[in-house]
């Protein structure tokens, strides 16, 4: 990532934006929001929020040594939804045999449209998951340090990061941090598309490991070095928006409830939101047990950015861990941990 | 009317008290009227119909009257499980599934109870 200056004209004038482009010729890939698109959301992300100090709560803790306090402006983080082995082949296969892309634009259409459904407490099995942004999704299979065994969902924000829930990662009735965390990502029922991998490396913040407070239940997992998936997979964007945005906003869900198939089996819904308040986003969106972690994410243009991860259940609404900026910042750090 | 003026200063000083007085004691019998609610970590046990553990099964909270965190647990070879923290007294309604089968527990849990015990 890298910043550059740009005039946009408005109707005063013109005046500058700082603009967040992604290096094409560092990750092999580029966004598929337009430039245009992308100044228009910077501005209004900038103008919502000023720099200040993060609360104490966002303060890093880890099972490992903590890294570096990183210094962030952007507000959107892109993600990479088209691995650069498959993109060039794509237009390859196009150029030869045109006849296919109506397919093609058929099925990217109705993947589309499902991501907008507004429906009466229904959950649509994603299958196959290897799509993007579904083989992102990763299903977890923990074993806590005492031994107990749960059910999670996390989703790579980098090819070795993980975002997911706080209480994933650290379990306050079960000795803290996981012994062992298996992701799964894309899992659909017997199908590994993508494989499994055993991470130890795990992440939150003082909020939740220390505090206990809701408002901070989000961490990270970052994959051991010679693990990576988002290589593969693509992996998601996540953003800063503010009130209006989220409240007009239909959200997305996929994970791995436990009631489905053992939780071997990936499940989405979309909604509207209820409401939005300082950290927290609710929603009416059906969850299980088993889609704590899961990515909570909006469509800006052709572009997935996550804006909450879901934690909580609850009969008057479940809800989300807002990404706010302190959130937003240490999932940066934590993406650079496993770039 | 200086007289006349302190009796009046008197009497809305005595009324300030005696309306603080009731707002304390509303509020003391709002905050004690009020059931204490406290974060708990629930341990179970799911047995089938003849008492034998049931091992793999998954256990999530399915709704209740406070939030919960959105795990799902798997049971071991006892059968024995544990529930993510739940607020205390509250009824929750707790799903298992098995084999593709599933089955609900609607239970009332009290911060006395440090063991539930599920049969499938």
């Amino acid at each position: 990532m890298k910043e550059k200056t740009l005039p946009v004209k408005n109707g005063n004038g013109s005046h500058a934006v700082k603009e967040a482009v992604t290096q094409v010729s560092e990750q092999g890939h580029s966004s598929s929001m337009s430039t245009a698109a992308r100044a228009h959301a910077e501005m209004e992300e900038v103008k919502g929020y000023s720099l200040r100090r993060r609360a104490e709560g966002d303060d890093e803790t880890s099972n490992t040594d903590p890294g570096e306090a990183v210094l962030i402006t952007e507000l959107d983080e892109p993600g990479s939804e088209v691995p650069a082995s498959e993109a060039a082949p794509l237009d390859a296969l196009f150029a030869s045999y045109t006849e296919l892309l109506p397919l093609v634009e058929a099925k990217t259409l109705d993947r589309q449209m499902r991501e907008v459904i507004i429906g009466d407490d229904d959950r649509v099995q994603i299958t196959p998951t290897t799509d993007f942004p579904y083989r992102a999704i990763c299903s977890l299979k923990i074993t806590a340090q005492d031994g107990s065994r749960w059910i999670g969902t996390g989703w790579l924000i980098s090819p070795r990061t993980l975002a997911t829930a706080g209480h994933c990662v650290y379990m306050h009735d079960h000795g803290g941090w996981p012994s062992s965390i298996e992701v799964i990502p894309g899992l659909d029922d017997d199908e590994r598309p993508f494989g499994s991998f055993t991470a130890t490396t795990f992440k939150s913040v003082k909020g939740w490991t220390k505090d206990k407070k809701r408002e901070f239940d989000y961490g990270a997992i970052i994959l051991p070095g010679n693990s990576r998936p988002g290589d593969a997979t693509g992996y998601f964007g996540y953003t800063v928006r503010n009130d209006n945005f989220l409240k007009a906003a239909v959200l997305n869900i996929s994970g791995y409830p436990g009631d489905k198939a053992g939780g071997n089996q990936q499940w989405f819904m979309a909604l509207n939101t209820k409401s939005v308040s300082e950290r927290i986003i609710t929603y009416d969106i059906d969850t299980m047990g088993g889609q704590s972690g899961a990515p909570v994410w909006v469509k800006v243009g052709n572009t997935r950015y996550a804006a909450g991860i879901h934690t909580n259940g609850h009969g008057s609404g479940n809800s989300a861990t807002r990404i706010v900026r302190s959130v937003f910042n240490n999932l940066k750090k934590w993406k650079s941990q496993g770039m | 009317m200086e007289v006349a003026g302190n009796v009046i200063s008197g009497l809305i000083k005595q009324g300030a008290r005696k309306g603080l007085l009731v707002i304390l004691c509303s509020f003391f019998v709002y905050c004690s009227g009020k059931p204490a609610t406290m974060s708990q970590s629930i341990r179970g046990i799911l047995t089938d119909a003849s008492g034998t553990p049931v091992k793999d099964a998954i256990i999530m909270v399915a709704d209740g009257t406070g939030p919960f965190s959105d795990l799902a647990a798997i049971t071991d070879e006892q059968g024995r499980f544990f529930l993510p923290p739940l607020e205390v007294p509250g009824t929750y309604t707790i799903q298992i599934n098995n084999n593709n089968n599933t089955n609900r527990h609607k239970i009332h849990i009290t911060s006395t109870d440090s063991v539930i015990h599920l049969s499938w």
